[in-house]
């Protein structure tokens, strides 16, 4: 029985390479973006809010 | 730290944003207040009050060594522009 | 050692610590604009990062680098706008009788630092500035080419012997900022 002629190994290799090499990508990109920016501008944010209070009350006083 | 510090009411000044040194650079808008000022005391007299701004501004602007360059330079007369014009 | 790793990343601060690997804590508007534009151009790194070693067959990352050049110059371009000094400039206030502050400002030598301090950081006579003031730095060097930058407040500039370079800053918050600088004490 003929065996089927191999075909579409480069589309298979590129769709595969690809779509790895970005899904790893984008994730540890986002990784970084939700794991460390995000906490950190909401930690900075944070702090100059209560700043922000303390100017306000000093004012007041 | 002595104790007996004395404590001297200060009026700040400084000079302003000026549209002809929008640049980085500096230089120029010490200098030309520091000719300012001579041209404007040449002219009108030390007491004159509105020279006074060209004083601030270039006391400020310019590192005193440099000021101190300058005002020999002009008793030299070695000073490289006309302040009498 | 992992302890120390995780301190220094983790907890940023206004001064050098060891092992730091990310910026200290920004004091200044435009700090905050370098550490936003460094996120976010992180991130397009990361992805390359990871994606290269398999895509590099197929696609070149050069035309991120092109587009992530141009959000840093707007902020390049924005950072250099001058903006005008309220009404302080430290070393030289005068008041009426035409009496100005000067005073010079050294490092503390290696030998006669106290324990704690910062070695080549710490200075005798530290330079007390307002905050949430515009406040102008005039910078010049007396002999050869220096530098004045300051980590915490986001600058950076070259001292040139004969020319004044003038940096602007809005400091929003109190802290003792220390600067790596080699420079004639006329800050």
């Amino acid at each position: 029985m003929p065996i089927k002629p191999i075909t579409g190994m480069l589309r298979r290799s590129l769709v595969l390479d690809i779509s790895v090499a970005f899904g790893l990508g984008t994730s540890f990109g986002y990784l970084f973006w939700y794991g460390y920016h995000v906490p950190a501008v909401r930690k900075r944010d944070l702090y100059y809010s209560k700043l922000e209070d303390q100017r306000a009350a000093n004012a007041a006083a | 730290m002595s104790d007996d510090r004395e404590t001297k009411p200060f009026k700040f000044v400084t000079a302003g944003f000026d549209a002809r040194f929008p640049n980085q650079n500096q230089t120029k808008h010490c200098w030309q207040n520091y000719v300012d000022y001579h041209k404007c005391i040449l002219a009108k007299g030390e007491d004159f009050a509105p020279c006074r701004q060209f004083f601030l501004a270039y006391r400020s602007l310019c590192p005193s060594a440099w000021c101190e360059r300058w005002d020999d330079q002009r008793e030299k007369g070695t000073f490289p522009t006309r302040l009498d014009q | 050692m992992l302890n120390l790793l995780s301190l220094s990343f983790l907890s940023s601060c206004d001064s050098p610590r060891p092992w730091g690997l990310y910026f200290q804590d920004s004091a200044t508007p435009q700090m905050e604009g370098l550490v936003e534009l460094h996120d976010n151009i992180m991130f397009y790194l990361v992805i390359i990062l990871f994606g290269s070693p398999i895509s590099h067959k197929y696609l070149n990352h050069a035309l991120i680098l092109i587009l992530i050049a141009f959000p840093s110059f707007k902020l390049l371009y924005l950072m250099d706008e001058v903006s005008d000094p309220a009404i302080y400039q430290y070393p030289d206030f005068l008041n009426t009788e035409d009496e100005f502050i000067e005073f010079d400002s050294y490092l503390v030598p290696e030998s006669d630092l106290e324990e704690g301090a910062l070695r080549m950081l710490e200075v005798d006579n530290r330079v007390i500035i307002p905050e949430l003031t515009h406040v102008r730095f005039i910078i010049t060097a007396a002999d050869v080419i220096h530098s004045f930058a300051c980590p915490a407040l986001g600058i950076k500039c070259d001292a040139y012997p004969g020319r004044l370079n003038q940096v602007s800053v809005l400091i929003n918050r109190e802290g003792v900022f220390y600067g790596l600088t080699e420079q004639w004490p006329k800050l």
